[in-house]
């Protein structure tokens, strides 16, 4: 054998040695705990209670909801569309394949906030893209969204946009019976003037 | 010069390069913070309210507020330390850690709300600062702690009947699906025109 070759070949062998010191990769692709704290810090990871709402009514594709409350409250009412997932089972193989599939917008809400803020933090460490929490969770959407709040006289046209949007949305949800925030007028009788059509002459032929 | 050196310049010269690369990077890596509780692991620390300190119980801890350094300056808690956030990780952050965990001292975060110290606090956790917690409350303007009841909040306050009314007529409508009446048809004469004319 040359002697070049075998030199290649300790050459090689230095190398692999490097390979060797450098950190083992793990199995399960995670998140380094740096970039998470830059990602903690971020509050674009909120999305508002009437964003979600929004997106609900649109029926917009790209709109994953994992609610993390327990399974009997997600049977007596659930958002359209929401897969029940229970914290403990957050990182189970099907929960993972669940929450990584391409091009979707991940949604975690519970009744409140800290159970989401803590469940989006262990799954964006196991980086789970594009994972978002819904701010104030299902009370908060309750609150805003289903329960009729009073009209301040000096809203701004935003603020009645905003209100008539969760009018239509309330409507949506729990149905017609249910809405209407604005006193019903009292209903008046109008008075209809009969204006009675005077008999037409006969169109009998004749010239 | 020996025969082999000079013959094998390159090839020797490339593989002294090879050596001093690796070693070169073997020294000067990056410092890695490393998790020391697996994901799966972690996965149980969100139902654990262990990690939550409630504001009488602070005494005797090291507290540490993660608030800009802006808002610290304006008010904060006797004795607490400002370490914001996006510097909690940092080299001298984790060497300050470290030395508290060393010496068995129990760590509290609080932010502007509670919820502001849950995620950092749980991620210190994770990489195993088991010493850190996160404070039931938060700071008021006045430099203050004030209760406040995240955990408590929690319970659902959805009034379900109310979200039953249109499951209800759902179902009502699936129970007894509408048919649409054949409708009759009556076919209508042509009535002779009465129209006259010449």
């Amino acid at each position: 054998m040359e002697r070049k070759y075998t030199i290649l070949a300790v050459l090689l062998i230095i190398l692999a040695l490097g390979l060797v010191i450098l950190p083992k990769k793990k199995e399960q692709k995670e998140i380094d705990p740096k970039a998470l704290l830059s990602a903690v810090v971020e509050k674009s990871r909120y999305l508002s209670v009437d964003l979600v709402t929004h997106r609900i009514i649109e029926n917009d594709p790209t709109l994953l909801l994992i609610d993390l409350r327990t399974a009997d409250q997600f049977k007596l009412f659930a958002l359209p569309g929401a897969v029940n997932i229970q914290p403990d089972s957050l990182l189970t193989a099907t929960t993972l394949e669940l929450m990584n599939q391409p091009g979707k917008d991940k949604v975690l809400f519970a009744n409140s906030d800290l159970i989401s803020e803590k469940a989006w933090l262990i799954a964006t460490r196991s980086s789970v893209n594009r994972l978002y929490i819904m701010k104030g969770g299902m009370n908060e959407w309750f609150n805003t969204i289903i329960k009729e709040k009073p009209i301040n006289s000096a809203a701004s046209s935003s603020d009645l946009d905003l209100v008539s949007f969760r009018n239509a949305a309330r409507q949506f949800f729990v149905g017609a019976s249910e809405t209407t925030n604005t006193p019903e007028k009292p209903k008046v009788k109008e008075k209809v003037q009969v204006i009675r059509k005077a008999p037409e002459a006969s169109s009998g032929g004749g010239c | 010069m020996n025969p082999f050196i000079k013959s094998n310049k390159i090839w020797l010269s490339l593989l002294g390069l090879a050596i001093i690369i690796v070693l070169l990077a073997f020294i000067f890596r990056p410092e890695v913070i490393h998790y020391q509780i697996s994901a799966n692991e972690s996965v149980k620390l969100v139902n654990d309210q262990s990690i939550q300190v409630d504001i009488k119980d602070i005494a005797g801890k090291q507290v540490i507020d993660i608030r800009s350094t802006e808002l610290f300056s304006q008010g904060h808690a006797e004795n607490a330390i400002n370490i914001p956030i996006r510097k909690l990780l940092d080299d001298e952050s984790i060497e300050f850690f470290n030395q508290l965990l060393e010496d068995g001292k129990e760590v509290v975060l609080y932010g502007s709300d509670e919820l502001e110290a849950v995620a950092p606090s749980l991620l210190l956790q994770q990489l195993g600062y088991k010493n850190v917690k996160q404070l039931s409350g938060k700071i008021t303007e006045t430099g203050d702690f004030k209760v406040s009841e995240l955990a408590s909040t929690e319970v659902s306050v959805i009034d379900t009947a109310a979200m039953r009314v249109k499951t209800e007529i759902k179902k009502a409508d699936e129970i007894t699906p509408v048919k649409k009446k054949r409708e009759a048809v009556i076919p209508v004469r042509q009535e002779v025109t009465s129209g006259g004319g010449c």
